[in-house]
């Protein structure tokens, strides 16, 4: 059997699960901080830490075994630097814009939030400005590959944090896992105990949420943030696991590298400026011989899973009963979901992927990339945050 | 918990169905693009084994969603099961509606 067609058809199963559990988890990263902060209720957040814990473990442990290589799993890291930075930045203050990030995005529209579907229209005009303006005006190729060392760490095994702490150790990925993950699961479970403890306190009785009940598998009932986490988990897994055992090439999980690449390479021949490149930027940048779309394959399995993820979402909302044609009471919504959508798509190319692509992948690869987004993904919230509070 | 929180409103269940048929028509108008798209690849071309099998593999899910989307009509039209679970949640929703 072709080993493409294999990896793309399982990938496929992956993107229903990961589609079911971001629509019955309702994993946003944007609403798992507003419910924090405006109606302290951290049950999202709890679920994106169970699957940041989970994954990270199970990742540590089937590197560590020799399951999937060392070797192949650095393969696929890719470089970290100052770009996380500045493009969690945009990309942060894009979805606090909109109201939702890249996975709360795919399970809002595919519920029929229509100003989700705006900012998906804005994310590929954002990822079509970086593609001809940004990335051949700034030469932003040469920035990433020659800037001052500190703040740009090299793929493969110098941005391999085991690598780094403990050299060719076969344990070295299980350690680095269990310090980042412990910490997520950690703080999952000390959230989730004390949600239980205040709700036990309101009721007068000793509240315990399960894990998975009847209801939550015919998605009659939203998916507990357990549950929700352990599918996160169980899709990376599938992804990696797959990817490397049908092409022996590691795919990690990333959802924003598929649009853009897709929009950009179809506007490409009308546009042409990627074959002019050199008459756009100034004469004082080096010459760049190729666009960012031109460096990825047109077609990674991440293409293949987005469209399963918004298969699988609408399929559950609809047998969950909540699909639901939604349009904003107020109109302007739908401009500032493009606005936020350009500044979504502009960021997540800056920083070579978005909230699932660096900061979670990040994590999972063992690079610098997810420690290097969060911070300033948190800042780019909490600046669009205030931003609305000063405009509304 | 959830069922708490839910009331009747009106069934948009149709809409979601479009949406599926929709996806799954695309992805088999992506895996002809796709392959076109393959051929003036600078850097990162894929193989002719990689195109065919990738291809092959978008048929499948088109076909596959397509497939869904007549069950859903189905349950929705024929056995209309859906329509009597119709519900808002307050779990999920924005606060800009």
């Amino acid at each position: 059997m072709n080993p493409y067609f294999l990896e793309y058809t399982i990938i496929g199963i992956a993107g229903l699960i990961f589609g079911a559990a971001l629509e019955r988890g309702r994993m946003c990263f944007v609403l798992a901080t507003n419910n924090m902060f405006m109606a302290r209720d951290t049950k999202i957040l709890e679920g994106i830490l169970w699957a940041f814990g989970i994954s990270v473990l199970a990742f540590g442990i089937i590197e560590s075994l020799g399951i999937v290589p060392v070797q192949a799993a650095v393969a696929g890291v890719f470089p970290s630097g100052w770009y996380d930075l500045a493009g969690a930045l945009f990309f942060g203050f894009g979805i606090g814009l909109c109201g939702a990030c890249m996975s709360g995005l795919i399970f809002r529209a595919s519920s029929g939030f229509t100003q989700n579907w705006m900012q998906l229209f804005g994310i590929l005009v954002g990822m079509i400005i970086f593609a001809f303006l940004i990335f051949p005006l700034t030469n932003f190729l040469y920035w990433i590959l020659h800037t001052i060392p500190w703040l740009t760490i090299k793929p493969g095994l110098s941005d391999y944090i085991p690598h780094e702490w403990f050299g060719n150790a076969v344990w070295g990925p299980f350690v680095v896992a269990l310090i980042f993950g412990g910490l997520f699961l950690g703080l999952g479970l000390y959230l989730t105990r004390r949600r239980f403890t205040k709700i036990s306190k309101e009721r007068g009785e000793n509240y315990k949420e399960p894990v998975i009940t009847w209801d939550m598998l015919k998605f009659k009932e939203a998916y507990s943030p357990r549950l929700g986490g352990l599918l996160f988990a169980v899709v990376a897994v599938m992804v990696l696991l797959v990817s490397y055992f049908t092409v022996h090439k590691v795919a990690y999980m990333g959802v924003t590298t598929p649009y853009g690449s897709f929009d950009t390479y179809i506007l490409a021949p009308f546009i042409n400026l990627y074959t002019t490149v050199g008459h756009y930027k100034a004469s004082f940048l080096p010459k760049i011989s190729s666009n960012w779309f031109q460096i990825v394959p047109v077609a990674i399995p991440m293409t293949l899973l987005v469209i399963t993820t918004f298969a699988g979402a609408t399929t559950t909302a609809i047998l969950g009963g909540e699909f639901k044609w939604r349009v904003p009471k107020r109109k302007i919504m739908f401009l500032q979901n493009f606005i936020g959508g350009i500044f979504t798509g502009v960021g997540a190319r800056i920083a070579l992927g978005c909230n699932i692509g660096t900061l979670w992948s990040g994590f999972l690869m063992f690079s610098w990339a997810g420690a290097l987004f969060l911070p300033t993904l948190v800042l780019g919230m909490y600046l669009a945050l205030k931003f609305q509070q000063a405009i509304w | 918990m959830a069922a708490v929180n839910m009331k009747k409103r009106k069934n948009h269940n149709w809409c979601g169905i479009t949406f599926l048929a929709f996806y799954g028509l695309f992805t088999i108008y992506a895996s002809f693009l796709l392959s076109s798209l393959n051929k003036g690849k600078v850097i990162g071309k894929l193989s002719d084994e990689a195109v065919a099998g990738i291809k092959e593999s978008f048929i499948l899910w088109g076909i596959i969603m397509i497939i869904g989307a007549i069950l859903l009509l189905i349950r929705e039209y024929v056995l209309k099961s859906g329509q009597e679970e119709v519900k808002d949640t307050e779990s999920g929703v924005s606060p800009h509606y």
